[in-house]
């Protein structure tokens, strides 16, 4: 059994730990049943040998007692040499008077007493060297005695034929019932070997599920735990497949761009051309170029990896104001007013991570914000956490689209900037590292959006 | 020819204009499917390419709407996605050809020849009228077995005069195929170029009707 408790790593196997148990039980239980079946035997011949030793005892008695009346005269010796024919000369028999005289004895029996016991009944005796059952009994008027002895050999003969037909029994039914056993568990393993073999001979890009029916019920939690497993790969890979086409469908539209513009200033006619499909060159690089810096953060950014080890307790305002020199020069580049309302507030925060969040809800706020828009940054304590807020004055996000925002290469249909539809992915990402909490509201003045996370304010 | 582009990204919108307009097509460019339809209503285009990836009403949805109110011309997808289904729904929807960024300048005006081929009637690569001999692909004209040189408007103009044998042009339609907005056009620049191509051709070749436009005829 302990193989089976065991949970070390080395290998076993389960049709070898049931053929073991159930061939050890059999065999124990046939041994048991054996051993206890002769006993019985054994007990059950004794009694009956016993008896029938005390009913010849007594026959040989009463026969004994006519004798001595009728030939009371007699010398002992005389009475001795008498014989009684025995055919089957196994049985002893002594007659003895009260005086202790030998009146009878068969041939072969020794003039010695074969039991010295005074008291009537069974007993052990050593002759010869050989073990003799015995049994003395006194007539009724108590003045003869019968002694008489069996030899043991010859009650151990029947037993010993029972046991040798139990064991010639086990010896023939045994191995057919341990091949019955083998036979039947290799049926039944069997069936874990289709199981098995079905999902062994996946691809990997069949995930289909394996079909439960003809299982048997034991292995429906296994197949079923594989299913959901299969479930849950398929839908990963499924995901994995759509962001790297849309990955590259998103790099496609700039490489064309760049691949034409380059064209168009090989076939150039004038100066003017060369020079405009330069700038649209240059800004397609520029694109191209950002696309692949936010993939590159996404895919840094495995949201798998929920406890991010880089969390440090830093003073939320003080990192902020860190960054406003960054982050004015985006909104100054598009003509947008920034304020600021920095409150203490200290936080658990990853400071490289936390500062591509803060880049992106900013490069978002101006990129979305018109012209002379607002952009608003808050930070401050708030029910035991802390918050982060980025608000502007910009078209804002229609409240049924809020959710969606959040998906990767999700763009807002009515949107005119051209983002790389990443940004808001890249920032929920790095909020679940931060196991905080990101929401959506109205932004500055019942304009555009407010983007408002919140942070814990230590660990647990 | 006039070629409409729908294109909702700026750059590449104004490079593939650019560049169609070097191998002498009049490209007149526009970001969404409103615009585009509202294109269609003022002018008479020979192909519209399309983006399929545009905002509000996406190309696949213009593309079947032009398709149903009777806009016969060519119209090439030109996409970023290339899986087979969106191929197989853009041909489904009406589209003539599928062209995949990023593309090269030449063959997408292959293509555009291509399809407008097809449309025509015929693998009509070269055009001949007596002794002229028109190649649509390469650009180049022959007389009497020798090579011409001349301008890509002169061309446009011969091959739209030829592709109509027996039709009288307007200069409004000569204009309309020649011009995209936005460019310059002079009063006589039809007339100009009419001009230049009976000096090379011959006098006889192209016919003026009087205050229509011209006709080369049978």
């Amino acid at each position: 059994m302990t193989i089976i408790l065991s949970k070390n790593t080395t290998r076993w196997s389960l049709r070898r730990a049931l053929l073991t148990i159930l061939l050890s039980i059999t065999v124990s239980v046939w041994i048991f049943s054996g051993v206890i079946v002769y006993l019985d035997a054994d007990q059950e011949s004794q009694e009956l040998f016993d008896q029938s030793l005390a009913e010849t005892a007594r026959l040989l008695l009463t026969l004994a007692d006519h004798e001595v009346e009728e030939r009371i005269a007699l010398s002992a010796s005389e009475l001795v040499e008498s014989n009684i024919e025995e055919r089957n000369q196994y049985l002893l028999f002594q007659i003895w008077d009260k005086n202790k005289r030998l009146l009878y004895k068969n041939n072969g029996t020794p003039d010695l007493a074969i039991t010295t016991s005074k008291l009537s009944g069974f007993g052990w005796t050593n002759l010869n060297g050989h073990i003799w059952r015995t049994y003395s009994v006194w007539n009724s008027a108590h003045h003869l005695q019968i002694q008489v002895g069996e030899p043991i050999s010859h009650r151990k003969e029947i037993s010993g034929r029972f046991a040798y037909k139990l064991l010639l029994f086990a010896v023939l039914v045994l191995p057919l019932m341990a091949g019955a056993i083998w036979w039947s568990i290799n049926r039944l393993f069997h069936v874990l070997r289709q199981s098995a073999d079905e999902v062994a001979k996946r691809t990997p890009n069949d995930l289909r599920k394996v079909e439960l029916a003809g299982a048997p019920t034991e292995l429906h939690t296994l197949l079923n735990a594989i299913n959901h497993l299969f479930e849950r790969v398929s839908n990963a890979m499924e995901q994995e497949q759509r962001f790297t086409a849309n990955a590259s469908h998103e790099l496609r539209t700039p490489l064309a761009a760049i691949k034409t513009n380059l064209q168009v200033i090989q076939r150039a006619r004038h100066n003017e051309e060369r020079q405009e499909a330069a700038n649209g060159l240059l800004i397609s690089v520029d694109r191209a170029t950002r696309l692949v810096e936010q993939l590159l953060t996404l895919s840094r950014l495995d949201p798998q990896n929920l406890h991010d080890p880089k969390l440090q307790k830093i003073n939320l305002s003080t990192f902020l104001s860190s960054q406003l020199n960054e982050i004015t020069k985006i909104t100054e580049k598009n003509n947008i007013v920034l304020t600021t309302n920095l409150d203490d507030a200290t936080c658990l925060l990853n400071p490289d991570s936390m500062v591509i969040l803060v880049r992106n809800l900013i490069d978002n706020a101006a990129r979305y914000t018109p012209t002379g828009g607002k952009v608003n940054i808050s930070c401050g304590g708030c029910h035991n956490r802390v918050f982060l807020c980025v608000a502007d004055s910009g078209p804002g996000i229609p409240v049924e689209m809020r959710e969606k925002v959040f998906e990767r290469f999700f763009r807002l249909q009515e949107s005119t900037a051209s983002g790389s539809g990443l940004g808001l992915s890249i920032v929920k990402n790095i909020v679940m590292t931060h196991q905080a909490e990101i929401r959506l509201s109205e932004g500055i003045e019942g304009l555009g959006i407010a983007v408002t996370i919140f942070l814990q304010s230590s660990i647990g | 020819m006039r070629i409409l582009l729908v294109e909702d990204d700026p750059q590449l919108g104004r490079a593939t204009q650019l560049g169609l307009d070097q191998a002498g097509y009049a490209v007149d460019w526009v970001q969404n499917s409103e615009a585009a339809q509202t294109s269609i209503k003022i002018h008479k285009y020979g192909c519209i390419l399309l983006d399929l990836g545009l905002p509000k009403e996406d190309g696949l949805s213009l593309l079947k709407k032009l398709r149903t109110s009777g806009f016969n011309e060519a119209i090439l997808i030109v996409t970023a996605r290339d899986q087979i289904p969106d191929r197989i729904n853009g041909l489904d929807a009406g589209a003539d050809d599928f062209v995949i960024k990023p593309f090269d300048l030449d063959e997408l005006a292959a293509r555009i020849r291509s399809a407008r081929r097809r449309l025509i009637g015929g693998a009509r690569e070269i055009l001949k009228h007596r002794e002229i001999a028109l190649d649509i692909a390469a650009r180049k004209v022959k007389l009497n077995d020798e090579f011409i040189t001349i301008t890509t408007r002169e061309f446009n103009i011969l091959q739209m005069l030829l592709e109509h044998i027996g039709q009288i042009m307007t200069r409004g339609q000569l204009e309309e195929a020649l011009y995209s907005w936005g460019e310059e056009i002079e009063s006589n620049a039809i007339q100009v170029h009419v001009h230049h191509l009976r000096k090379k051709l011959g006098k006889d070749l192209i016919r003026t009707v009087h205050a229509i436009g011209y006709v080369i005829d049978k």
